[in-house]
């Protein structure tokens, strides 16, 4: 692992940049793969966000100012990537995004891709029916473990809102599991 | 409870035991869910992954370097020649025309204003006025009403981070 700072330099440098995007690619691919899959849902589209996300990151780093840790601003632009992606889907189907969400998640049952038992396939329904904030603080938190510090740099929200969202989404997928118990 | 006789000097964050009851249960409940999503990727993505990725940015990065007709350097050329025909223009004109401020009625500046005709910064306003001016500015705001000032707030202030959903 190259030292955030020192990435941040070579990959503004013009002798050393390309060299150092390969090192960017390779710490981060999988970290936000997952994190844009948790939205995405389906692995054909994720590979194409994600890699539009890199493309982004590549074009804008000489932007990167460095107020920000370099791996929460990323985080960001695979989050905005991810949002525009379901918006211009619901956009060329001419439905609403919740329609193109919907789709998403009736499509995971018989995605080759998703191995999750009942439980784990009710557990992305439940998640689906929250709020998109809620959805986003959720799987950062349970499945991916960010710290509420770093989250809120993310998505720019206080830590005493994030907490209380990710409480709000807990408690809204523990009663939304417990409603549709079939298993 | 609260009159402890002897004190052992531990302490414990503000609010700890308020909200106590509320993160176990969260806890609770974070231990009834999997722990695991159930997604998957096809075999050996994560190996290639980044020789597809470096190729698309490779791609992308050929497709964007295509020189426009209009340049930013001749839109700026045009806007600096435009610029100095309207200064020559306008100065030959001042010069035949030279008004005296003194010459004109304060009604008419006044309703100049008035019609929306030239933005004044409330801050530029401020500038000019002397302390007690201000002091006198701020005993004034004593008579918006809480429910104006709710009002205001709630039709104005548009602050995500407020609002949990």
């Amino acid at each position: 692992m190259v030292e955030e700072k020192e990435l941040v330099f070579a990959l503004q440098s013009i002798s050393q940049r390309d060299n150092a995007f390969r090192e960017l690619v390779s710490q981060y691919k999988e970290r936000l793969y997952w994190h844009i899959r948790k939205i995405i849902l389906n692995h054909d589209d994720t590979d194409d966000v994600l890699q539009n996300t890199f493309i982004k990151i590549f074009r804008n780093i000489h932007r990167f100012k460095g107020d920000s840790k370099l791996y929460t601003w990323m985080y960001r632009i695979a989050t905005n990537e991810s949002i525009t992606f379901i918006n211009k889907k619901a956009k060329q189907q001419n439905v609403t995004i919740e329609a193109v969400k919907e789709q998403l998640i009736s499509k995971l049952e018989s995605d080759v891709y998703f191995e999750g038992d009942a439980i784990q396939l009710q557990l992305q329904k439940a998640i689906a029916t929250l709020p998109h904030k809620q959805q986003l603080v959720f799987n950062m938190k349970y499945f991916e473990n960010h710290t509420y510090e770093n989250l809120s740099e993310i998505l720019d929200t206080s830590v005493g809102g994030l907490k209380s969202s990710y409480h709000i989404a807990v408690k809204k997928i523990t009663a939304y599991l417990k409603s549709n118990e079939t298993f | 409870m609260k009159n402890k006789k002897h004190s052992n000097g531990f302490n414990t964050p503000k609010d700890y035991f308020d909200d106590f009851e509320e993160r176990l249960f969260i806890k609770i409940s974070e231990d009834s869910l999997p722990k695991e999503s159930g997604f998957k990727t096809p075999e050996g993505y994560f190996d290639q992954l980044d020789a597809v990725i470096l190729e698309g940015v490779e791609a992308s990065e050929k497709q964007i370097k295509v020189v426009p007709l209009f340049s930013k350097k001749t839109i700026a050329y045009v806007v600096a020649i435009a610029a100095c025909a309207i200064l020559v223009f306008s100065l030959t004109k001042t010069n035949s025309t030279i008004n005296d401020i003194n010459s004109i009625e304060i009604t008419s500046i006044e309703s100049y204003i008035e019609e929306g005709n030239i933005h004044i910064d409330s801050y530029d306003i401020a500038s000019l006025l002397i302390e007690e001016d201000l002091n006198n500015l701020t005993s004034e705001s004593e008579f918006i009403s809480e429910d104006i000032l709710e009002d205001y707030l709630l039709e104005n202030i548009d602050d995500s981070s407020i609002l949990i959903e």
